[in-house]
């Protein structure tokens, strides 16, 4: 059994907190989901000031793919193929989100019609629908993807089998 | 042992697995919704003025010397909407902006910078209100532009913090211009100017509607139905406006056995309490204490008068005879704008006058906050609501056989109450697509990042847009987005190509006059959930009154030009076949 990966898994969490602060602070509370169906006032729009400019537009995309593949890795793998195969994934599954608010004919027939009445999952379509594509956004899931894998490297540490 | 550990771990671990892809996949969609990784919007730094009169008109009397119902006492609203330096839209407060209002002249050169030698009123002020006023200076302190003692010429808006806009509450405006022309609808222009720099940021030219037609001598001049009793010597003053104002007190002496004729000047509101003149809104105090409210005892009493038992103000008879008897009037028809353009009129909102007196309790649901259900209505607080006819969009409205429906839109109501109910309670709609705030009446809602319904939507009474093209209350819309009518388009306060597709907006209606809806595919919006189109496209998608084109557009499709001319309703097939429903 290998253990868990704590710096990885570390690390990742940390992205996604620095990642969340782009729609908390950035972005007006009305636009994103999980602000606005919180309950409770945790929008920092309108008392700080922009905090990340114009690279807050593809920030998240970037953030998103990196942070999950260093938690996914950090829970499963050690190897470099494993490495490898675990950034291909979440390369693929980020890009596919992003190229569903391009194509959305495709992406909305794909939405089953009971994800309407889940919290969380009755915003897919107003994610496909309402994102928008963009090039840079792919590109940030790539730049993403090849940082987490040289992360990952970095951080691997020999690990013995309990 | 270490076996059985080493299973449960290994357990636990693929289904943190399964945890962490279930959550990568969820924080995906949880951050979306609407906010899009679009284009940055490109910096600027300018504003948008948004403003409005709040009430649509604002009477005063054109004599003080007799009585006084009204001083004059203006408003105007405003909110200035600011661009940060990455173009997202704010509202601005007095820190970031100082606001101005000054006379500017309308299309026909009528300007009304001052209020001094057109009205008595500061004559009367002190022995009427209690206050001691200089000559131009109204209830509050507003001066009009040209009356200001300190010569400073436009005149600053405060911001008011409880209502989060620039308001200036009190300008002593009367309907008289500067060539002494009567014009009920002078325009005046509020400049916003950067609070530091002192630079301009943008202005608009609102309508300050103000009118003196109340037409007592139309009953009350000597010899006319309301001052014929032979028991009573009636005034022969010259002046009809001062002879049917002095017959008023006669009557009322006469009737009641007050004893005003001697205590001239009279404000009425002395004794009948008027929300309309108390401004710190405490209630009635003093000699209005256990008497009738001012609007019932005008609204009530003369609703039930009669001339050998015919009503002398019909309760269906045309506004002209019973409303603008009192209310400006037949001249200034200061109901105007899009529902008069509609076809309604004053009793399809608000009853007839016994309603609005108050004579029958409001039925459950007609009060403005739910706490007057059951008791009279509260004059200036239990008023229609835009709701009571706008109840909601083509696939779910409110239906009845005691509701007036118009015959080829049903969710759009022609009377703010069901047939039948004396109270004219003002409906409540359960779809709140098109209402109000809760329990607040439209002049004070707010919506879509808290802007005023009134600076998209215009005056309560002259709801964009005035049917005269002309008119100067078309004068602010058509400044703020190129043509007349409610402001739709987005670039009015967004940068252009800042906002991602959405239905987000205000009342749910989509980006308007976005290349992204017609020519980047809304199929998918429209097969994911068809009735989010349907709600104001129709349910055939053939169009409704709320999928109307503002303007004539031309729109290029799929490599030809389809046309719209304005009014047209917005159909699927104009562009293509028309999809399965």
């Amino acid at each position: 059994m290998r253990p868990i990966n704590k710096i990885q898994i570390l690390i990742g969490v940390i992205g996604l907190l620095f990642g969340s602060l782009v729609y908390l602070v950035d972005r007006p509370p009305d636009q994103t989901y999980f602000v606005y169906s919180s309950g409770v006032k945790i929008s920092l729009y309108s008392t700080f000031p922009i905090l990340f400019g114009l690279i807050g537009n593809s920030l998240p995309a970037f953030i998103h793919v990196l942070s999950f593949i260093l938690i996914t890795a950090g829970l499963v793998s050690y190897q470099k193929r494993g490495y490898l195969i675990i950034c291909l994934c979440w390369l693929l599954v980020d890009s596919a989100f992003e190229l569903g608010q391009k194509f959305t004919a495709l992406s909305s027939k794909m939405i089953p019609d009971w994800f309407a009445g889940l919290p969380l999952l009755e915003n897919t379509e107003g994610f496909f629908l309402q994102g928008t594509f963009d090039f840079l956004d792919l590109a940030a899931i790539a730049l993403g993807s090849i940082i987490a894998y040289f992360v990952l490297v970095a951080t691997n540490k020999r690990r013995v089998n309990v | 042992m270490k076996k059985v550990r080493n299973g449960l771990a290994k357990n636990l671990k693929y289904l943190c697995l399964a945890g962490v892809i279930a959550l990568g996949l969820m924080t995906i969609v949880a951050t979306g919704g609407g906010g899009g990784d679009g284009a940055q919007p490109p910096a600027t730094d300018t504003a948008t003025v948004l403003g409005a009169n709040d009430l649509g008109m604002h009477c005063m009397d054109k004599d003080f010397s007799v009585f006084s119902i009204l001083p004059p006492f203006n408003v105007v609203n405003v909110q200035v909407v600011k661009r940060d330096s990455n173009g997202r839209p704010f509202l601005a407060d007095d820190v970031e902006v100082e606001v101005f209002y000054e006379e500017v002249a309308d299309a026909l050169g009528s300007t009304n910078s001052c209020s001094i030698g057109k009205t008595e009123f500061w004559q009367y002020a002190n022995t009427l209100f209690g206050v001691i006023l200089q000559e131009g200076e109204g209830l509050t302190g507003l001066y009009m532009p040209g009356d200001d003692p300190q010569g400073r010429g436009p005149q600053p808006m405060g911001f008011n913090i409880q209502k989060e806009l620039f308001a200036a509450e009190g300008i002593p405006i009367t309907p008289t211009d500067d060539n002494l022309f009567n014009n009920p609808y002078p325009l005046m222009r509020i400049t916003a100017f950067d609070a530091q720099s002192g630079q301009e940021l943008g202005h608009l030219d609102v309508v300050v509607p103000v009118a003196t037609e109340t037409d007592c001598k139309n009953c009350h001049k000597t010899g006319a139905i309301a001052a014929d009793d032979p028991g009573i010597i009636w005034s022969q003053n010259p002046d009809l406006e001062i002879q049917s104002k002095i017959n008023i007190l006669k009557l009322h002496d006469a009737d009641l056995g007050s004893n005003l004729e001697v205590g001239q000047p009279v404000l009425c509101a002395q004794c009948h309490y008027s929300p309309a003149l108390d401004l710190a809104g405490t209630g009635p105090a003093g000699d209005q204490v256990g008497k009738p409210n001012f609007s019932n005892v005008m609204h009530e009493y003369h609703g039930e008068l009669d001339d050998n038992g015919v009503p002398v103000f019909p309760p269906n008879a045309p506004v002209d005879d019973t409303c603008y008897q009192c209310h400006p009037g037949k001249i200034t028809q200061c109901q105007r704008g899009a529902m008069k353009t509609g076809g309604m009129d004053c009793n399809d909102c608000h009853g007839d006058m016994l309603a609005v007196g108050g004579k029958f309790p409001l039925l459950p649901g007609g009060s403005i906050d739910g706490n007057n259900d059951g008791n009279p209505r509260r004059p200036w607080k239990d008023l229609p609501r835009c709701q009571s006819c706008h109840t909601g969009d083509a696939l779910n409205y409110l239906s009845g056989p005691t509701l007036v429906a118009d015959p080829n839109w049903p969710f759009r109501l022609r009377q703010a109450y069901q047939t039948g109910d004396d109270s004219a309670s003002p409906l409540l709609a359960s779809n709140k697509r098109f209402a109000e705030d809760s329990n607040t009446l439209f002049r004070f809602s707010k919506g879509h990042g808290e802007i005023a319904c009134e600076g998209c939507h215009g005056s309560t009474h002259a709801i964009w847009p005035n049917a005269t093209v002309s008119a100067n209350d078309n004068k602010a819309a058509k400044t703020l987005q190129g043509y007349i009518g409610t402001i739709i388009e987005c670039n009015v306060c967004h940068e252009s190509g800042s906002l991602s597709r959405t239905i987000n907006g205000p009342h749910g209606i989509h980006n308007v006059n976005d290349s992204r809806w017609y020519n980047d595919g809304h199929e998918g919006f429209y097969e994911n959930n068809k009735n989010n189109c349907k709600a104001c496209h129709g349910e055939d998608l053939k169009g409704t009154p709320l999928a109307k084109m503002p303007i004539s557009r031309s729109f290029s499709v799929e490599d030809r030009t389809v046309n719209y001319a304005k009014g047209d309703f917005v159909r699927c097939d104009r562009c293509h076949g028309m999809p399965s429903l």
